[in-house]
């Protein structure tokens, strides 16, 4: 009998996830400033019977694009955040506290401020790629933030102190961003501060075009990170007597998790907490540690869980938009709380 | 830290690595399994040199057991076995059938076949010890490395450990190679020892070792020293202990009482004899006599004779006289 998954459990529950994306994808196309029942949601999309243009024109334009782009961030983060928990054996660990999303800040304000200003700098041949120079830049800032922790981390003690450092690090360049914030024209301050707020509605296809293939090649990368990462619950050291090359992975899994979660960033602003709280929900929906399960696992519950939050920043009912960053941190972070609380009964790494 | 040491574990074998602490017992093992690279030297394994291996192939010749104790709660038994599967599955890291069965194969090895199921958080020290070796051999390797395996269980579960540990190596023809800090347990279980002692390296049988006095050069203390033929660790006698002796105890020598009041005795400051003699000796010199009867102990020191109704109110009485804090 050949095991796909290691866990029953994980034969009931990962359909189930699946069938609760499917559910929220619906949702997140039917709800909005106008709702839309699902049946003509359905008929705008196959283009069958004669769907109203102004309806087929919501469905895909704003809404469609907007769902597909909370599922890719979703599950993006969610596995980013997952991989960083397994390398640095922390529940806390996740790629904004280890610098990524300062990091992508300072890219994308360097290229959103340059925007306003005039000469041949290096940021304004940026600016003039476009979505990709932003994209890029935002991965190059998450990459290299989050490298230079790592090279500090060589000579932390601890993970806590790890963690500590990543905090400073990003409180550095934070206050960089402040600096150069200070010296940019108000419009593009205005740009920089809506785009910190996050948001899943300000990619359009063109935009999907560059973040669906990116994310999905990183997406399929990680698969081969699924065998060296459960070698790793044991700690590197272990994992080295198992024949894993330790230093190999650590940079794999940091060149992963600053693509995926720099990527999302770029498109969608720092969305918080979901890097944090999707693998401790997928460790309570699965009950188990290996990344056989908990990577799709972590997928489909980043995926499920970004499309509503995306769908209730939309929901009010009026035309006015919550801050994405306002409703993920309202799910979250009472998570992550209770996780910590509940210890043992949730937690799937090592404090 | 060590050089020039050259040693051999056989197959089948239960080698005990024994040292004072900071000899390089670890760093040995760390050089051995491969994760820390001698300055000099090398390790092989069925007379292949383990540094020539990629670090796959070695795992499926060596397989470590560390001291690391954290384990992810959420792992069950079973899960943390499989992962020494690691060396030989393929890129998913997938198990096959024969994957499988070594897995059970490894949890029935340690008599854990019945902890599969349960939770590594919800173990105890020594059922966690268990599984954790039962995932180096779900590696399948040649040799087995253990760093520290009994040091957080009580001394039943050290004893069941170690006897395990023998079992594995005699009935899966491995060499098993276990640093330890017990060492009256490990001359005792061990076939062979190999003894680090400030940058050189002894090797040999348990009783090899202690008859040529290597265990007592190396271990030797101020107070403790370790007498060879009971291969256990004893407090000097107070007549060589810097803190001086209070006098000459002379104790009742029939076995059933002897080693007992000899320990007693040490331990409260009296160098003791085993005879009890005939002479009787009232002078600042005279020895405190101790004998065993029916109802308890009788003393007799400088002529004064007494009761003891316990082994224990004796003890507390010849510490007290030692110390002068009690008059004859």
């Amino acid at each position: 009998m050949n095991e796909v998954v290691p866990d029953r459990r994980a034969r009931v529950v990962l359909p189930l996830l699946s069938a609760g994306v499917v559910t929220v994808l619906t949702c997140a196309l039917s709800l909005g400033s106008t709702p839309i029942p699902p049946g003509e949601v359905a008929a705008a999309l196959l283009g069958a019977g004669d769907p109203d243009p102004r309806t087929a024109a919501i469905v895909w334009e704003v809404r469609l694009p907007r769902a597909l782009t909370g599922l890719l961030a979703g599950a993006a983060l969610g596995l980013a955040g997952l991989q960083m928990q397994t390398l640095l054996r922390n529940p806390l660990a996740e790629p904004y506290v280890l610098g990524v999303s300062s990091g992508a800040s300072l890219g994308v304000a360097l290229v959103v401020l340059a925007a306003g200003t005039t000469g041949g700098t290096f940021t304004a041949g940026l600016v003039g790629l476009g979505r990709p120079g932003m994209v890029l830049a935002a991965a190059f800032g998450a990459g290299g933030v989050m490298a230079l922790i790592l090279l500090l981390a060589r000579w932390a003690s601890s993970v806590v102190t790890l963690l500590v450092i990543g905090v400073m690090v990003g409180s550095v360049v934070s206050s960089v961003v402040s600096i150069l914030i200070s010296y940019a024209r108000a419009e593009d301050v205005q740009r920089f501060v809506l785009w910190g707020l996050g948001s899943f509605s300000a990619t359009g296809w063109r935009d999907l075009a560059w973040f669906a293939p990116v994310l999905a090649v990183a997406l399929l990368g990680s698969a081969f990170l699924v065998k060296p990462l459960n070698a790793l619950l044991l700690g590197e050291a272990y994992a080295r007597t198992m024949g894993v090359r330790t230093s190999a992975v650590r940079w794999t899994v940091i060149a992963v998790g600053a693509l995926l979660a720099g990527t999302v960033t770029a498109f969608c602003g720092p969305v918080a907490f979901l890097g944090l709280a999707v693998p401790h929900l997928a460790r309570i929906a699965l009950r188990t540690a290996d990344h056989r399960a908990l990577v799709p696992g972590v997928l489909l519950m980043g995926g499920c869980v970004a499309v509503a939050c995306g769908t209730v920043a939309v929901l009010p009912g009026t035309s006015g938009v919550l801050p994405l960053n306002a409703v993920t941190a309202l799910v979250g972070a009472p998570i992550v709380i209770g996780v910590l609380l509940n210890g043992r009964a949730a937690k799937g790494v090592n404090p | 830290m060590l050089s020039n040491v050259h040693a051999r574990a056989r197959r089948g074998e239960l080698t005990a690595l024994l040292g004072p602490n900071g000899a390089g017992k670890s760093t040995l093992l760390r050089a051995l399994s491969g994760s820390a690279r001698p300055l000099a030297g090398e390790c092989r394994v069925d007379g292949a040199p383990v540094a020539g291996l990629d670090p796959v192939q070695r795992a499926r010749v060596l397989a470590t057991v560390l001291t690391e104790r954290d384990v992810p709660p959420l792992l069950s038994a079973r899960d943390l076995v499989a992962l020494g599967r690691h060396p030989h599955t393929g890129l998913a890291g997938r198990l096959g059938p024969r994957d499988h069965a070594v897995v059970d194969w490894a949890l029935d090895a340690v008599g854990a076949g019945d902890l599969a199921g349960r939770r590594v958080a919800e173990l105890s020290d020594g059922e966690r010890q268990r599984v954790l070796t039962a995932r180096a051999l779900a590696q399948e390797p040649a040799v087995l490395l253990l760093d520290e395996p009994t040091a957080f269980l009580d001394v039943p579960g050290k004893v069941a450990l170690t006897g395990l540990l023998r079992r594995l190596a005699r009935e899966h023809d491995l060499a098993v190679v276990m640093c330890v800090h017990d060492l009256e347990m490990a001359l005792r279980t061990a076939d062979a020892v190999w003894l680090l002692d400030g940058g050189s390296l002894h090797e040999g049988t348990p009783e090899e070792l202690t008859l040529d006095g290597a265990v007592g050069r190396v271990f030797d203390g101020a107070d403790l020293e370790f007498a060879p033929a009971e291969g256990v660790f004893r407090l000097r006698d107070p007549a060589d202990a810097p803190s001086g002796a209070a006098g000459v105890a002379r104790v009742d020598p029939r076995p059933d009482h002897e080693p007992l009041l000899r320990r007693a005795l040490v331990r409260a400051g009296w160098r003791v004899r085993g005879d009890t003699g005939e002479e009787t000796d009232v002078g600042p010199n005279a020895p405190l006599l101790v004998r065993v009867t029916d109802d308890g102990y009788r003393t007799e020191y400088r002529g004064l004779q007494r009761s003891h109704g316990s082994l224990g109110a004796l003890t507390r009485w010849a510490t007290r006289l030692a110390s002068g804090k009690e008059g004859a």
